[in-house]
């Protein structure tokens, strides 16, 4: 994580700026949904709905519209310019080393690592940093808004949350294992370019080639099995993840029901709590994937580390 | 175990490296061939390894004239050993089924033997890649046993001893007589004495074969 931080701390003002972007972008979120719980509960007392709340409302909804707007182009920017000093400080790494370092280099593991290791950390800088921060953000607004709301209320309903999040970090953790031995296996899979490009007169001379496919197809099936591996305990182990991530809901609607007939709030709060579920044990059902693909992420970093500058 | 060479000519792309060079080797006559980096030398070898197909003009060794032929008869070492990532036996055999007593004649004759016994695998031992978990000597010698192990009446030496110190280089130097005893040997080298040895000498030079000893 070390280069995941100098990464960050390099461009340390776009980052802070997309994180602005996004606390700004899930307030509005917020404030949209009040506005929708008044409406409601205006409309559940036989009322008409004011005017000028209406316009508030249309206000809400295209600052909403314009805030996502600028979170989206703000972390994709960012995210581009984190990849570009990546590549940069590899290609920099890369021109650093003396003749004899680079001989020692083997070609095939250097191509893996730019196509696979590097375009794996592209596509999660590019599609999942952001997102993961901005479900953190959108957890932590949201469930103290709600703490602010009704405490009984949503401890309740986001209970079985703490253990699903005990449960994931667990799994994490097994999935990230399996991933790195999936992607050592990709790498000495991609090594057998280099050894029929390098030792191609000996294997020529001595007829080597049913030796090589021989050593090729071990690695190959080494590399299938670790992948098939990490798929299978992925599955399975989110799956799990997914039907536990059912009972916040659940006991949303019976407690949330309870308290709207007995009057203690109104349908327009539950509205709020229906609604707004999605961002905090929504956020828990996702995260055993989001865990599991930074994991990932962390892994392929900490592979190419010593390679980049 | 002769080696005839014809009119032979070999260019990469427009640049011209043998010109019609034309050589006769007796079986079990030793050849040295010095010249200067990039004179050709390794693409003379190449040529005469069947690794390559001449362009013009012909070589035959020990009878074949395509080169499928000419690599059977053929064993070469050449400056960087070039294991493979496995054991030292797979090294040796190169996947081909030989005898355990005949890899331990080929370690024997390398000078290696000594050496294998005392590694807790022997033979399987993982040599690394690119040779990794062996020095230059070792590995310089499993790739002679591997030449060795190949029984080929022409043996084919490019530097085979241009990277190895001179404490290394003795050890290799006794294998690499082991390997060329009774043999037709063709040695290329940037240096003189290390074609000690050798029946004729001659120096590469624009392309062409020129009789320097």
């Amino acid at each position: 994580m070390t280069l995941l931080k100098k990464l960050l701390h390099k461009r340390i003002g776009l980052v802070l700026l997309s994180l602005v972007f996004s606390i700004t972008n899930v307030a509005v979120s917020l404030w949209w949904n009040s506005q929708v719980s008044i409406i409601i509960n205006i409309i559940n007392e036989g009322n008409n709905v004011p005017g000028n709340l209406i316009i508030k409302s249309l206000i809400t909804v295209l600052a909403g519209m314009a805030a996502a707007y600028i979170t989206a182009l703000c972390s994709s920017w960012t995210a581009e310019t984190l990849m570009h000093e990546l590549r940069m400080g590899y290609a920099r790494h890369l021109t650093a080393l003396s003749l004899a370092e680079i001989e020692e280099l083997n070609a095939g593991r250097q191509l893996s690592m730019l196509q696979n290791e590097l375009g794996d950390i592209s596509d999660f800088l590019r599609s999942n940093l952001f997102m993961i921060a901005d479900d953190i953000i959108r957890f932590a607004v949201t469930l103290s808004w709600m703490l602010w709301l009704n405490p009984g209320l949503t401890l309740l309903a986001n209970l079985p949350t703490v253990i699903l999040v005990c449960y994931t970090t667990l799994t994490s953790r097994i999935i990230s294992k399996t991933a790195i031995k999936s992607q050592e296996a990709n790498g000495q899979m991609n090594a057998f370019a280099d050894i029929l490009i390098t030792l191609f007169p000996i294997i020529k001379l001595f007829e080597a080639n049913s030796l090589i496919k021989e050593k090729y197809n071990l690695a190959l099936e080494k590399w299938e099995k670790a992948n098939i591996l990490e798929e299978r305990k992925r599955a399975t182990l989110m799956s799990l993840a997914a039907w536990m991530s059912c009972f916040p809901l659940l006991l949303l609607f019976m407690a949330g029901g309870m308290q709207v007939i007995k009057g203690q709030i109104t349908i327009g709060s539950l509205y709020i709590f229906i609604n707004l579920s999605g961002n905090v044990s929504g956020i828990m059902n996702n995260m055993p994937g989001r865990i599991a693909l930074f994991r990932r992420f962390a892994a392929n970093l900490k592979r190419i580390e010593s390679f980049v500058s | 175990m002769s080696i005839h060479i014809e009119n032979l000519s070999y260019a990469f792309g427009d640049r011209q490296i043998i010109r019609d060079i034309s050589l006769h080797i007796e079986a079990g006559e030793r050849i040295g061939i010095i010249g200067a980096s990039g004179s050709g030398k390794s693409t003379l070898m190449k040529l005469m390894a069947g690794l390559y197909s001449p362009q013009s003009g012909f070589i035959e060794v020990c009878g074949a004239k395509r080169p499928e032929e000419i690599r059977k008869n053929v064993a070469m070492v050449m400056q960087n050993p070039m294991l493979f990532p496995a054991s030292i036996k797979e090294n040796i055999t190169c996947g081909h089924p030989v005898s355990d007593e005949l890899i331990w004649q080929a370690c024997e004759a390398a000078r290696l033997t000594e050496w294998i016994a005392s590694l807790p695998q022997k033979l399987d031992s993982f040599v690394g890649e690119r040779g990794s978990k062996v020095s230059g000597g070792q590995a310089q010698r499993i790739a002679i046993a591997r030449a060795i192990a190949k029984a080929a009446p022409v043996i084919l030496l490019d530097e085979a001893t241009s990277a190895l110190d001179a404490d290394t280089a003795g050890a290799v130097l006794a294998a690499l007589e082991s390997l060329t005893k009774g043999k037709t040997v063709i040695s290329i080298s940037h240096r003189l004495e290390t074609l000690t040895g050798c029946n004729r000498i001659y120096q590469l030079e624009g392309g062409k074969l020129v009789v320097y000893i």
